[in-house]
């Protein structure tokens, strides 16, 4: 009866420290802008990077609006990826998530700390994401 | 010379025969409309069915500018066949009326006939491209609008509309000298043959045998380079994404170049022999 | 002499077509060429054209216009699908002629035809063809008009009708006329001068009315009152199509006629009969 009781204090104990992991704090900044972000439209310039295809800079413009998601429209004809046109990054912190920090890195001669984010929900559409914080 | 050419164009303008050429070239023109317009989008599907699992597409490639490049792809057999017809049949049928010989008996020398039809040849099948090209434009931007030009040549290439409009008069420009070799030759086998149905059957033989000489492979820089198949689809190198604008403006000098030594064959072996 | 070919030869390889061959016409004269289908006359006529080249022989024009001479070879060569102005138009436009409406009526009514005819040229009888060619052979005023076999499948009135334009061109026009023909009668009363090929040699010429002479051996009689003389039937007169046909020269034909005529016959005609042997016989020269 006591090992049980012991088993279960570990348990609880363990518990109490995953819940107390801390989320970068540098996430939970950009976390809180991006929240505070109601709706924007932005102009923007799309390129497309694949080897057998050939396609000019295209131009357009993208509008969110919070609830609705992101609209991107153009007078040219455009190719979207389907997966991973995340602009407001609602996708990654949709469900919940633990961060792993990996350093630092220069990506176009600025230093930026490494982070990923791993989403714990097997709901995610993805397993593993990386951000760049400058 | 003057004289003979305004003659030539006035029979030219006079016969049945160059209005039948004129409406198969329109009739084909208005097939390839007709099947673009009804299963046009289904044509592009197939063309981007790789693609439509990872993206999604915004706008509309089934326009003007798409349906101007299958037209002109009407350049590769359906034209020239139609052109050496018509072209090589200025002077069969003037061996079957025998109006050859009576035109010679007037004191005008064979040359100048014989080089006047060359001429007039030329400005003829410049007319009929020209007027395919304004037709098509006109009609194409009217029912199908503009928009992105897709080319799966070497890759997929995007072209915006502006920048598609004038790849397709360049072609059309560049294509033109490719109908002149062809024009030319069937004259020249017009010289040599003299009657009409055999002109025909060796005029399309020539096409076929050219088109199939396009594909192969001579394994040799200076044939695949010079020979007379090769530079015939010189009006495509305007939809690759970097244009080869030395080797366009090469083929066409050397086209030009082959269609004065084939023309200039013509009109010897014409003066040469006896009526 | 407006007009001389001297020497002319021609071979299609081992076929002699021509074998030197002398021909020559005065300012304002009508020659005949007579000669069996492949004797060569088209040949020779293509070779005046211009039309193709002799192997040896030259040819000599005295014209300084710019068309010395015009002509027609077989049948006329028109463009069918245009109208008798339009076909005027173009073998106007290739010698750097310009026909105005007045010149072509002139034209149209020298030949014989209706200038406010618009149909097209398919539309039209051979006569009519042939006379629309005549019209573009003598567009800029040739001195001389070489037509081969211009008779060729014209009915007896499209014969004479072309008959009579002829004579009218070479007595108004002074142009030298070069006919030729494979029929002896077509060519008998219009011509001044007479040549006769057979098988690529010339192998006479001179006055018509004089080699047609002495080419006559027999003469067709017509008429009622004869056919029982003595005399006559001792000639062995042969029977032919409403008449008789008796064989003997010029000179004692005139005493046959008096004879029958002192015993009373009626004579309607008497025609000379051409021995064709005989006139393209070069055995006999």
């Amino acid at each position: 009866m006591s090992a049980k009781y012991f088993i279960l204090f570990v348990q609880l104990i363990a518990l109490v420290n995953v819940g107390a992991q801390e989320v970068d704090p540098d996430l939970i900044h950009v976390r809180n802008r991006l929240d505070s972000i109601k709706s924007f439209k932005a102009d923007i310039m799309m390129d497309v990077d694949i080897s057998f295809i050939n396609m000019p800079t295209k131009y357009g413009k993208v509008s969110y609006t919070r609830g609705n998601g992101t609209k991107i429209t153009s007078n040219d004809f455009i190719m979207l990826p389907k997966r991973g046109l995340d602009l407001t990054m609602e996708d990654i912190f949709k469900y919940p998530y633990i961060t792993v920090q990996r350093g630092v890195q220069e990506i176009g001669g600025i230093r930026c700390k490494v982070l990923n984010i791993i989403p714990t929900s097997e709901k995610a559409d993805f397993s593993i994401a990386t951000l760049f914080f400058r | 010379m003057i004289g003979v050419l305004k003659a030539e164009i006035y029979k030219i303008l006079r016969q049945s025969k160059t209005l039948y050429a004129l409406a198969a070239i329109f009739i084909i023109e208005g097939f390839v409309l007709l099947s673009a317009y009804y299963q046009g989008t289904e044509i592009i599907d197939l063309l981007l069915a790789n693609l439509k699992d990872s993206f999604e597409f915004k706008g509309n490639l089934l326009n003007g500018n798409l349906i101007i490049y299958m037209i002109l792809n009407s350049l590769w057999f359906h034209i020239p066949l139609i052109l050496m017809i018509v072209v090589s049949g200025f002077l069969t049928s003037e061996y079957k009326d025998r109006t050859v010989e009576a035109v010679l008996l007037q004191p005008v020398n064979k040359i100048t006939f014989i080089g006047s039809k060359y001429i007039v040849s030329i400005i003829f099948t410049v007319l009929v491209v020209i007027l395919l090209a304004i037709t098509t434009f006109l009609i194409s931007y009217m029912i199908f609008g503009k928009g992105d030009l897709v080319v799966y040549l070497d890759g997929l290439n995007f072209y915006p509309s502006n920048e598609a409009f004038w790849r397709l008069c360049c072609a059309f420009m560049v294509g033109t000298v490719s109908m002149l070799f062809f024009s030319v030759v069937s004259l020249t086998f017009a010289v040599f043959f003299k009657d009409a149905t055999k002109t025909w059957i060796v005029s399309a033989i020539f096409l076929v045998c050219t088109n199939l000489l396009l594909k192969i492979d001579f394994n040799n820089s200076f044939w695949n380079s010079f020979f007379y198949s090769k530079l015939i689809d010189s009006w495509q190198y305007y939809f690759y994404y970097e244009i080869p604008y030395q080797t366009i403006y090469l083929n066409i000098a050397v086209l030009i170049f082959y269609c004065l030594i084939i023309s200039g064959i013509g009109v010897i072996v014409f003066k040469r022999r006896d009526l | 002499m407006i007009f001389r070919a001297t020497n002319i030869s021609k071979s299609y390889g081992s076929l002699k077509a021509l074998s030197e061959v002398n021909l020559e016409c005065k300012k304002g004269e009508i020659c005949g060429l007579i000669g069996a289908n492949g004797a060569g006359k088209s040949t020779l006529f293509k070779i005046i054209l211009g039309l193709i080249k002799q192997d040896s022989g030259t040819i000599e024009i005295d014209s300084f216009g710019l068309k010395p001479i015009g002509g027609i070879i077989e049948k006329p060569a028109l463009y069918e699908y245009l109208t008798a102005y339009g076909n005027l138009k173009v073998f106007s436009q290739v010698q750097g002629l310009n026909i105005s409406t007045t010149l072509y009526k002139e034209i149209m009514v020298q030949v014989g035809l209706h200038p406010e005819r618009k149909d097209i040229v398919k539309n039209y009888s051979l006569g009519m063809k042939q006379r629309l060619g005549l019209a573009i052979a003598l567009l800029n005023k040739p001195d001389c008009l070489v037509l081969d076999e211009p008779f060729s499948g014209l009915d007896p009135m499209g014969i004479h009708g072309f008959h009579k334009l002829i004579k009218k061109l070479s007595s108004e026009n002074k142009i030298t006329i070069l006919i030729s023909s494979h029929i002896v009668g077509e060519l008998a009363e219009l011509c001044d001068t007479l040549y006769v090929l057979n098988k690529g040699r010339m192998i006479r010429s001179g006055q018509a009315d004089e080699l047609y002479n002495t080419s006559v051996s027999s003469f067709k009689i017509l008429g009622r009152g004869f056919q029982k003389l003595d005399f006559f039937n001792a000639l062995n007169p042969v029977e032919i199509q409403g008449g008789y046909l008796v064989t003997t020269n010029r000179t004692k034909i005139s005493s046959i006629i008096k004879e029958m005529a002192i015993h009373g016959a009626e004579i309607t005609a008497c025609i000379p009969q051409t021995d064709l042997k005989v006139l393209f016989d070069d055995e006999c020269l």
